[in-house]
């Protein structure tokens, strides 16, 4: 798929292991095993960037509101992926530093606002409205755009969450806050647990051991604790909070090796168990779903 | 893997056999005899990154290779592309274990800047011994200034279940120490739940699970790699070709399997299959080991443990009862994985914690669906009780299959269903300090459970000093050990190693 396509799950279900295999036998023949291998390397970076589009924006059809803002979102966010590291993206590993911190951070809110949508539409659908307006400024702070505290984290306190006094307004939103954990996540990741527990082949790897090993009720503080240390670090570079040379010392090769990866944790796991979501719009079926979270397990 | 085997001589081979845990190997026989596999390449480097990591493993699991491994790659004498430097700090100190609030505070300050001082004696960078922790962490900031390099710690042995006198000081340590210089990483075992009030687990670190797991793709090839570099001779017999003989790639990843993943288990059990296997490794060697394991090792283990563990003492006999019943269930239907409801687990809670931390079971699932309803976490379960509990205890060529993939049937034990039905929950003691150092002195001699114990002469000996419990001679210093007739300096190092067997987990 090129970059600015339309997510396709059905390309992900190719094994990497086959196409890894093509890639060793053809590299060995010079310069035409040359461009096999640059080949081969693109097609692995599509269908990753795609796993993990479709993964977290689904598959939006139609020509509806939210279908739209979904294929932007799809869009921007492989753009934004191309921009990490390998084996994610296509930079070096000796890119800019500051760089890297930068489209890791655009990356998460970009998949959480995408997540959001699905599961909120509401909430994505004003502001994309708004935006339409001729009166838009992007000059101007606008109270209705989707925040980091607020609407993926919730701000305030939020229990007990069934007092009876209690009222809608004051209940938060907040994609990872305590309500969406209760009514969208928790059945959701009891769903996808119980589906990759029965996958076959056996769906292996350090971040399917990772998500096994919570519970129903860890899932969603172990997710936000992660989120939020991943966004804080990445935002250090970007808010430009060193004001002594320790820049090459925070963000060494190691560090950002491990805030990608963390990042890439946190947008592959929700945007799987999103999909086990009943009421969100757009989702793929199962083993496009789990074909797509294989990739990055 | 990282290192490619160095052949060990016979004597190095007869050495290193006693040797069990990273921590008591030299730093040149350590990077010798120690092989890391992918997936520990990724914790090493996770280890090296900023930001703070809790490593969680049971007894056995390769913590304080990881960690070691780590401080080795980045030590103040390593390249200077390295952009951090790292330093191993065991919290191995018994004045720690006792402490909390300012005490501990002070004595951890006191205990790290004077490991510090050690490890940077062969470099002209200096570090003052300080009293607290706002000096500690000074101290730090100047030596990353000093070096343009992020200083990584490494705290080995920091949290134990059943020490939770210091817990909660440790952790406020923990979580304030770091800085955009320093780094804080820590091992500590499962069943450690005691964080304290200002911790919070999920965003105050990350924790890493390094127990190996037969589905790893690398699994196989990793314990290969680690038989061949301390076994070679059992190496050379599984790639004879005998016809009888087992492939290196089947033996390692059964025995691999069988123990857990566990290192120090698989180190025991290739001490085993050494004494059975003459010319070839089949089936009769490998069933002999698991038995023998079985025996020596895992049984011997909670007794070792029981007296570690603070007010959770009771918890170790409940952990015989529970083991011995679940183990005979899931043999009946030869499954190596069970599923327990979660509300007997929670019944249980330290027992299992226990049974983890022994290696007696792994939890791989925190959450699993059952039959009849309800949820609860799969556990594996160690081969060598699993084979002790199977008919005959024979290892037959079809159970050698069933066990050496992940196909075994998983076993089911539901919430109302009649097992551990009679066994009692423990109820924690009302305890300060631990049993063991109370116990006599005489328990150190040389038996299952401490395998390489003191002799009846060692033992008379100390006693005719005065030294009457395992506390007596961990609390001594080295000029009261060595001034016990026929006690020098090797002798000394090795009550020490004894002594810290029996105390530390």
């Amino acid at each position: 798929m090129a970059r600015g396509g339309r997510p396709d799950p059905g390309a992900s279900r190719e094994r990497p292991c086959d196409i890894g295999r093509c890639h060793t036998a053809q590299s060995a023949g010079g310069v035409k095993g040359a461009h096999v291998e640059r080949a081969v390397r693109v097609l692995l970076l599509r269908l990753e960037v795609t796993a993990l589009a479709s993964l977290i924006c689904g598959s939006p059809t139609g020509t509806g509101a939210l279908a739209d803002t979904l294929q932007h979102l799809a869009t921007a966010l492989e753009d934004l992926r191309l921009r990490l590291p390998r084996p994610y993206g296509e930079q070096d590993e000796d890119a800019d530093p500051l760089a890297i911190p930068f489209a890791a951070r655009a990356l998460l809110e970009l998949s959480c606002t995408a997540m959001i949508a699905r599961a909120d539409p509401f909430r994505v659908l004003v502001v994309r409205m708004a935006q339409q307006q001729g009166s838009y400024d992007p000059a101007q702070r606008h109270a209705a755009a989707i925040q980091w505290q607020g609407d993926v984290l919730s701000s305030g306190k939020t229990a007990p969450l069934w007092d009876p006094t209690r009222a809608p307004s004051s209940m938060s939103r907040a994609l990872l806050g305590d309500y969406m954990q209760e009514t969208l996540w928790r059945p959701a990741y009891v769903r996808c647990i119980d589906a990759i527990s029965m996958a076959s082949p056996r769906i292996s790897g350090e971040r399917v051991r990772e998500l096994l090993a919570k519970d129903e009720r860890a899932f969603i503080p172990w997710i936000r604790g992660q989120a939020q240390a991943a966004y804080s670090e990445a935002s250090k570079g970007i808010h430009h909070e060193f004001l002594t040379s320790s820049t090459a010392r925070h963000y060494d090769s190691a560090t950002l090796e491990q805030l990608v990866g963390k990042i890439i944790t946190v947008c592959s796991v929700l945007g799987c168990v999103i999909n086990f979501c009943e009421h969100v719009p757009f989702r793929p079926d199962e083993g496009a779903t789990l074909a797509a979270f294989r990739r990055f397990a | 893997m990282s290192n490619e085997p160095q052949p060990l001589s016979q004597q190095e081979q007869e050495d290193y056999a006693l040797v069990l845990a990273a921590e008591e190997f030299e730093i040149e026989a350590f990077a010798r005899v120690h092989k890391f596999s992918d997936s520990d390449e990724v914790i090493i480097r996770k280890l090296s990154a900023h930001g703070p990591v809790l490593l969680q493993g049971g007894r056995g699991t390769g913590k304080s290779a990881l960690m070691r491994e780590t401080g080795r790659r980045l030590s103040p004498a390593a390249a200077s592309k390295n952009a951090a430097i790292a330093i191993y700090i065991s919290l191995r100190h018994l004045p720690l274990l006792r402490a909390a609030g300012s005490e501990y505070q002070r004595l951890f300050s006191v205990w790290v800047s004077e490991e510090i001082q050690r490890r940077l004696q062969d470099s002209d960078l200096d570090f003052d011994t300080v009293q607290d922790i706002s000096s500690l962490k000074r101290e730090l900031a100047n030596l990353g200034q000093a070096t343009g390099k992020r200083i990584v710690l490494l705290f080995d042995d920091a949290a134990h279940i059943g020490r939770e006198t210091s817990l909660e000081t440790f952790f406020d340590i923990f979580r304030t120490l770091p800085s955009d210089s320093i780094s804080c990483k820590a091992a500590i075992y499962p069943g450690v739940t005691e964080f304290g009030a200002r911790f919070d687990v999920y965003n105050d670190a990350t924790v890493l699970d390094i127990v190996k797991n037969s589905e790893q793709s690398d699994f196989e090839e990793h314990f290969a790699a680690v038989l061949s570099a301390r076994y070679p001779r059992l190496a050379e017999l599984a790639e004879s070709g005998r016809p009888s003989s087992l492939s290196l790639g089947k033996v390692s990843r059964f025995l691999g399997r069988a123990v857990l993943g566990n290192h120090r288990a698989f180190i025991f059990a290739c001490n085993a299959l050494s004494a059975f296997s003459d010319d070839s490794i089949g089936l009769t060697a490998l069933q002999r080991t698991l038995v023998r394991l079985a025996a020596s090792h895992y049984w011997p283990l909670l007794e070792e443990v029981k007296p570690k563990l603070g007010k959770y003492t009771p918890a170790a006999d409940t952990a015989t009862e529970v083991a011995e019943e679940m183990f005979k269930f899931c043999a009946l239907s030869e499954s190596s994985s069970v599923i327990i409801h979660r509300a007997v687990v929670a019944r249980y809670s330290k027992v299992f914690e226990i049974l983890e931390y022994a290696g007696f079971i792994a939890r791989r699932e925190a959450s699993r669906a059952m039959k009849s309803g309800g949820r609860g976490p799969r556990y594996d379960l160690n081969l060598c009780n699993l084979l002790e509990c199977v008919s005959g205890s024979r290892l037959t060529r079809r159970l050698f299959g069933v066990w050496s993939g992940d196909g075994s049937a998983v076993a089911q034990i539901h919430r109302g269903g009649d097992h551990f039905s009679t066994i009692a929950v423990p109820v924690p003691e009302e305890r300060a300090d631990l049993h063991v150092f109370e116990m006599p002195i005489d328990s150190l001699r040389k038996s299952d459970v401490y395998p390489y114990g003191l002799t009846d002469r060692k033992i008379e000996e100390l006693q005719k000093s005065g030294f009457a419990t395992i506390g007596d001679v961990a609390e001594a210093s080295d000029h009261e050990l060595l001034s016990v007739d026929t006690v020098g300096e090797v002798f000394l190092d090795r009550i020490r190693s004894i002594v810290a067997q029996a105390v530390w987990m």
